[in-house]
């Protein structure tokens, strides 16, 4: 396997390990910060945008 | 250079000059590079035919020359050029032709200052240029598990010739040849007064076989040619596939994190609606993640009215968040409320009946959530029941009983910036395909064939 083909390699899984470490922290636009995020609806995690957010 | 070890020579017939003879037995004619003569060589070099004027194109192969192509020793035993023009284009190309004692004959082309190597195919494949005529759409051959797609129709006339040919060329003489496409090979249908034939071409490392020839200065390409390969994709197909992976996985993970709503904290706090207005403690526990707060309301209620309306009787209680010390909370939601009622006996929860507050674990502590009466809205009980304006107390209600559960949640994951490095992954697959329709938009720029509407 050449030198790209390596990196490149590594680049993926150390992204996709990492941002999942950040996923299951619960990091997200509303959830860092320091203001308190209101959400409407049937509960749950709000999935890719959120929904029914009021500030 | 290196010229064929052992070579026989014959007098030209016509004007004496001495011809090495280098081709082999299949050998039909022999042009004097001196004088223009054709010779026959199965009639003892008998002139049949003499083309005089003739200027020699440029190309840095010469008769007699010897060299390797694909592991193979040729010796180039004769050169044609061809012409070809076409609505006021001229195009010219030279061929070689090569012979070795062990693989028979093959042609070196100089196109464009690409070198092809080109031999007989021996398939059952064809394509007429009549065909092609015909055709609604590109035709197309699979043979030997390549799939060709037509390319275009040329026809070339020779205007040079000279050296041993296994055939009798003549100035004037055209051939019409279809060509077609695979990733890295040509083949080409050619159709002459005579005879039809099928050819394979390929590309050959010009650097490499020039050198083995001993030309010191090889062509120099002048475009890209429909034969080159994807030089910048060598590493395209483990992108794609790996991308492609990771995307995927960044996808189900990303749903997977978010099934992840976290675990009740502590005891629910359930406060009944005939103690609002009430100041309810929360506590936000110092965890990692966020924190989730979730206020629902019963989703039904049974009126107390003495005509009650059709419609579920219902009524908002508004919700402020405050420091412990009762002060204002910066960055808290303002317009927060949830619904008390408003559905069907044994109906399910309606989404207004919930109502989150999410906290991030930089906010974690004490506060207050200050339960209050919201204005309800048109068509409520107390609007049907003449009630006008802002609930203040319980006793505005029209309802008896109803609940407000106050529950905490940690362990909350969020598949948020996963869903986003997808995305990348999938740009990055994009990019991949994109470049290699475009090198492929590229290499069939030169096609002849155009679609009729």
């Amino acid at each position: 396997m050449n030198l790209f083909r390596t990196v490149f390699l590594a680049v993926t899984i150390i992204a996709v390990l990492g941002v999942s470490y950040v996923a299951y922290r619960g990091a997200a636009p509303d959830t860092t910060g320091r203001h308190v995020s209101l959400r409407t609806g049937s509960g749950g995690n709000s999935g890719f945008f959120g929904f029914g957010r009021v500030k | 250079m290196s010229l064929a070890a052992t070579t026989t020579t014959v007098n030209c017939t016509s004007c004496g000059a001495g011809l090495d003879v280098l081709g082999g037995g299949r050998v039909m004619v022999h042009i004097c590079p001196y004088c223009g003569a054709e010779l026959d060589t199965q009639d003892n070099y008998k002139v049949i035919a003499k083309f005089d004027g003739l200027k020699r194109p440029d190309s840095p192969f010469r008769i007699g020359m010897s060299g390797k192509i694909k592991g193979v020793d040729y010796t180039v035993i004769g050169m044609l050029e061809y012409t070809e023009r076409y609505r006021g284009q001229t195009w010219r190309w030279i061929d070689h032709q090569l012979y070795s004692p062990t693989h028979g004959y093959a042609w070196l082309t100089i196109e464009d200052g690409h070198l092809v190597f080109t031999r007989r195919y021996r398939r059952p494949v064809w394509i007429s240029s009549a065909q092609v005529e015909r055709a609604n759409h590109p035709p197309t051959v699979t043979v030997d598990g390549d799939r060709y797609r037509y390319y275009e129709t040329s026809t070339g006339e020779i205007t040079f010739a000279e050296g041993e040919f296994t055939w009798a060329p003549k100035i004037g003489d055209k051939t019409t040849a279809v060509s077609v496409l695979t990733d890295n090979a040509m083949l080409a249908f050619s159709e002459t007064n005579q005879e039809r034939e099928v050819y394979r071409s390929e590309l050959v490392d010009s650097a490499a076989v020039s050198a083995s020839f001993g030309v010191r200065n090889p062509p120099v390409p002048s475009a890209p040619h429909p034969m080159q390969p994807d030089t910048g994709g060598g590493n395209d197909r483990f992108v794609q596939i790996v991308a492609l992976i990771a995307m995927v996985a960044c996808f189900a993970l990303a749903l997977f994190f978010d099934t992840r709503t976290g675990a009740v904290v502590g005891d629910p706090v359930v406060v009944h609606v005939r103690d609002i207005p009430s100041a309810v403690p929360v506590t936000i526990p110092d965890v990692p993640g966020p924190v989730r707060l979730t206020i629902d309301g019963t989703p039904y209620v049974e009126p107390t009215l003495a005509n009650p309306p059709s419609a579920p009787v219902y009524a908002y209680a508004s919700l402020t968040l405050t420091n412990a010390d009762g002060s204002a909370v910066s960055g808290a939601p303002s317009r927060a409320r949830v619904r008390i009622g408003g559905q069907r006996q044994n109906g399910l929860p309606g989404g207004n009946n919930h109502t989150e507050l999410l906290f991030p674990s930089t906010l974690s502590g004490s506060y207050l959530l200050n339960l209050g009466w919201s204005s309800q809205g048109p068509g409520s009980a107390n609007n049907r029941a003449g009630f006008q304006g802002d609930l203040t107390s319980a006793s505005q209600l029209h309802f008896a009983e109803g609940t407000v559960t106050i529950r905490s949640y940690a362990g909350i994951s969020r598949g948020y910036w996963l869903y986003w490095l997808g995305v990348a992954f999938l740009i990055v697959v994009g990019v991949s395909f994109l470049r290699r329709w475009n090198f492929n938009r590229r290499r069939w720029s030169g096609s002849d064939w155009t679609s009729e509407d």
